[in-house]
């Protein structure tokens, strides 16, 4: 119950209080920085590459537990619940980098001039010419370094 | 906020001009041009005064936006509570407007309108405008949703009584009610991150930088260069609500 | 996964584009009662002050009743309020922490205002005579009522007695602007939402306020006519016919505004007039066209206006009226209908419409609602039993010879 706040009113018309509690919430993604203290070498291999911008956790999700904790295990055997995804999938390249009229912008001269490059993921290599096994993207493509 | 009130002028004009009309007791009443009257006046001096720039040239519609607010700020996954979402606009070449949003953009678009027939197609994030003379504020009637005095508006979950007249009132559709909490949730543009230097979690997770997010005050950050390089507009602009999200490249169809 | 059934069955409904955050209405029909009640409240104090302020002396046999019937119908206004809250028993913040430029804030006061200073005092003066020599008469658990609502005063001279008129009558002219106040604020809370096209007009207040004395007087003409038979009295023709006429004017009034308000949107068709016409054209069809307009409005308004210069026997022009009555009252509560839940079905976007679906049971299904409605009327045979109008001493005139 909070029949009279006493941090009510002391900045505006609210609870004081409510700011530090709001303030207080847990964050989920910690942030490329701390990623990098323990994948030099990803970390190293995406900077020079075309996917410099992106941040880690936008492929890996969420890692601000797996930041914390994984520390602990030097041994390469995270539990589960510390691991975080690695999306092999084409799917997973298609949501930015499949063709999509929404995503080609024509600016002054740069005819299709884009902020990704995109590929049709449907024929871009969809299996290999000779086994017919079917290619991830990343069999060619390092996705730390595209 | 200096920015955006390129009208002093006319404000001047229209004080003398209710000065002569209705005398000097109506001008200390009626403010012009702050719908309402006793909300904090934008604070001056070196406090941080956010504000957020999307450039919807640059967004590729990735979904990355959605997905990580979700996460980070435990959303409901349901399909109908959103902080932050992506909306797909087609124009068609026969000039209807179609427009799209599943699940919020968070498992990504796929074009539905064949290539032929597309006019013209962008994405445009939507998240709360953190608007300075915000309406949902004004209406909340126990003072449980307010403005930080960061220009970030939250809501106090301790104090909502669930009425959702916020809800009704917020014309971008920014809030909701949580279906556990029983109270009205929305944007906090991150405030435990921002708190701590951190950029919010959608800004963090744009893989293009379409989304900045920056200082109002400080004339050198990120965001006031995005302003000033590129002619910004906000969403609504007649509803007059101090909206602090600006849009790069927004078209007339976008609401 | 159970409790987003009804989302997740809503989802295929959905029309066009709306924003995410639409899907879901806000606003049920609980919030539809809360205007609808609130209305009645303000229609039937109009009605009583018509007869006390302006003297309108035929309108006497429906006096008290009017007042006890806006008791009992306030007592229970705020309740659908509470009961929509997500956090109910939070409620009480609206009065210790009232945001002033809220809207909402406001009604705390202004109801309280409404319910004790002018309902309950204007109708603890106009009793209090009557009950004194009712807790003479009385015995048992009636009388001991009877003492606690006299609050230990027993002076019946002449003199009190004209106080208590004079009081009275100073609190209904209180009231009146009151009764606006409460009303025209209900309407106001709509108004005052710039971001909804179909509430943000100016005239919701005015609109909400004539519809509401229309709903008011209506209710007051059913309840009289329903009671009387009850007692098995003769009902008093004079007095229905002034409740006809007036009900007759307030409603010209009422047609006017909307269609005024109506007019409006059409002529300067501004950016939401697409979505809006799509809406009356298509969801509200039903609720707005045949409900409010054709049941609640047209028919009342031509029926009524007929029986300004062409009266038929007093049998028919009775069971004239128990229908017009019952049929406005029903238009009315489809305005409510049509003004809260018409402006939630249309997204804010304007590109497209959620749809609207309630269930049975549940805090905001169609059972609660009609509790709602009546405990009001439970509330009011109880009032009659204990405080009966015609039981009343009158000096001046006797409202069983009119
Ligand atoms: C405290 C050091 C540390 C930090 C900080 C850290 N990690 Fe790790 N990470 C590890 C360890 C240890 C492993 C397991 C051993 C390995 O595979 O190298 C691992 C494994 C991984 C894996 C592979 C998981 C798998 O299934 O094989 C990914 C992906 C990963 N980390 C991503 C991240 C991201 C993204 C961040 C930043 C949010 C991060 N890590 C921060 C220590 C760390
Ligand atoms: C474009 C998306 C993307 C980004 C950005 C990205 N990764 Fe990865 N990462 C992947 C994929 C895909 C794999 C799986 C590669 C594989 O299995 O061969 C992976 C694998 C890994 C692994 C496990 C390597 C192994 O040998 O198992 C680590 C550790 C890792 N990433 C760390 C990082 C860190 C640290 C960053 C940020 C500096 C980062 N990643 C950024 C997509 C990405
Ligand atoms: C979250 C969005 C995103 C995802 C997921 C993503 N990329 Fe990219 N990718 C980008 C962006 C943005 C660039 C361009 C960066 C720039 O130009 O600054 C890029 C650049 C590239 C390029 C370089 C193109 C060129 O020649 O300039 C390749 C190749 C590439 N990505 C492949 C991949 C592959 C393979 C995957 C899947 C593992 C993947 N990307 C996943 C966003 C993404
Ligand atoms: C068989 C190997 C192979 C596979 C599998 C493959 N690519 Fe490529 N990709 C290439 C080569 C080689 C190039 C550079 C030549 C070119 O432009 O076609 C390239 C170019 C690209 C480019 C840059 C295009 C441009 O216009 O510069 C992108 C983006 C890309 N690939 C994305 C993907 C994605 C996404 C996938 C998975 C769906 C994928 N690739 C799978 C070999 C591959």
């Amino acid at each position: 119950m909070h029949l009279s706040s006493s941090s009510f009113g002391k900045y505006g018309h609210y609870r004081a209080f409510a700011l530090n509690e709001i303030a207080g919430k847990k964050i989920k993604y910690a942030g490329e920085a701390s990623c990098v203290v323990c994948h030099k070498s990803e970390a190293n291999h995406k900077k020079k590459g075309d996917h410099a911008r992106l941040s880690c956790e936008i492929c890996h999700g969420a890692g601000s537990r797996h930041a914390s904790y994984a520390g602990n295990f030097k041994s390469k055997n995270l539990p589960d619940s510390l691991l975080l995804n690695k999306p092999v999938e084409r799917q997973f390249c298609a949501r930015c980098h499949q063709d999509n009229l929404a995503r080609v912008k024509i600016k002054c001269d740069t005819i299709n001039f884009s902020a990704v490059k995109l590929v049709n993921t449907k024929d871009h290599n969809v299996a290999d010419e000779d086994t017919r096994l079917p290619y991830k993207c990343i069999d060619c493509h390092n996705p730390h370094m595209p | 906020m200096k920015l955006i009130n390129k009208n002093a002028n006319r404000r001047s004009f229209l004080k003398a001009g209710l000065f002569l009309a209705g005398g000097a007791a109506a001008t200390t009443l009626l403010k012009p041009y702050n719908a309402i009257a006793v909300v904090p006046e934008e604070p001056k001096g070196e406090k941080p005064w956010y504000g957020i720039g999307i450039d919807i040239d640059k967004c590729i519609g990735c979904g990355s936006c959605a997905k990580s607010c979700k996460i980070e700020n435990d959303v409901p996954m349901e399909p109908f509570f959103f902080r932050s979402w992506v909306e797909q606009y087609t124009i068609l070449n026969d000039g209807s407007v179609k427009v799209e949003s599943p699940n919020g953009g968070l498992d990504g678009f796929t074009q539905s309108v064949p290539d032929k027939d597309v006019f013209k197609s962008f994405f445009v994030p939507k998240m709360c405008n953190h608007c300075s003379k915000s309406p949902c504020t004004q209406v909340c009637p126990v003072g449980a949703t307010f403005e930080s005095p960061e220009g970030v508006v939250l809501i106090d979950e301790k104090y909502c009584i669930g009425c959702r007249y916020c809800i009704q009132a917020c014309p971008y559709g920014c809030r909701y009610l949580h279906p556990k909490k029983k109270v009205a949730d929305k944007c906090t543009l991150c405030y435990h991150r921002i708190k701590k230097g951190m950029q919010p979690a959608c800004f963090a997770n744009c893989p293009t930088g379409a989304r900045i997010f920056g200082d109002l005050h400080d004339k050198k950050s990120e965001l006031v260069r995005f302003l000033k390089d590129h002619t910004c507009m906000v969403l609504k602009p007649h509803m007059n609500t101090g909206a602090k999200l600006f849009y790069n490249s927004l078209s007339a169809e976008v609401r | 996964m159970e409790e987003f059934k009804h989302l997740f069955e809503m989802l295929p409904k959905v029309q066009g584009y709306i924003y995410p955050n639409e899907v879901d209405l806000n606003w049920s029909i609980l919030i539809v009662l809360y205007p609808y009640i609130t209305g009645l409240v303000a229609g039937a104090f109009i009605l009583a002050s018509l007869e006390r302020v302006f003297k309108v002396k035929v309108l006497k046999p429906t006096y008290h009743l009017a007042l006890l019937t806006a008791l009992s119908f306030l007592l229970v206004a705020t309740m659908p309020l509470i009961n929509h809250l997500g956090k109910p028993m939070r409620a009480y913040e609206i009065m210790i922490t009232p945001h002033l430029t809220s809207a909402m804030a406001i009604f705390g006061f202004v109801y309280l205002w409404y319910l004790m200073v002018v309902l309950l005092l204007e109708i603890w003066f106009d009793y209090r005579k009557d009950v004194i020599i009712w807790s003479n008469q009385s015995t048992g658990i009636k009388k001991i009522i009877y003492k606690i609502i006299s609050l230990g005063t027993t002076d019946i001279s002449p003199k009190a007695v004209a106080l208590d008129n004079k009081m009275g009558y100073i609190i209904t002219i209180i009231g009146i602007p009151s009764a606006f106040l409460l009303h025209g604020y209900v309407g106001f809370i709509f108004g005052s939402i710039k971001a909804n096209p179909w509430w943000s007009t100016v005239l919701m207040p005015v609109i909400f306020l004539f519809s509401a004395m229309v709903s008011g007087i209506a209710l007051v003409m059913l309840i009289y006519m329903i009671v009387t038979r009850i007692r098995k009295m003769k009902i008093d023709m004079a007095c229905l016919d002034t409740i006809a006429k007036y009900l007759f004017y307030i409603l010209i009034l009422d047609f006017t505004l909307e269609s005024l308000d109506q007019i409006h949107r059409i002529y300067v068709s501004e950016e939401s007039f697409e979505i809006i016409n799509l809406l009356i054209s298509g969801k509200l069809y039903i609720t707005l066209f045949i409900f409010q307009v054709i049941m609640g409005t047209l028919i009342p308004l031509f029926t009524l206006g007929t029986l300004q210069f062409y009266k038929p026997a007093d049998k028919t022009r009775k069971t004239i009226y128990l229908i017009i009555s019952s049929l406005v009252l029903f238009g009315i509560f489809f305005m409510r209908w049509n003004v809260v839940i018409g402006g939630q079905l249309f997204s804010k976007s304007f590109y497209g419409f959620t749809s609207f679906k309630i269930s049975l049971i549940g805090t905001e299904g169609y059972l609660m609602a009609f509790i709602w409605l009546v405990i009001p009327l439970a509330i009011l045979s109880f009032l009659l039993w204990l405080l009966p109008p015609w039981k009343k001493q009158e000096e001046e005139y006797d409202p069983e010879s009119t």
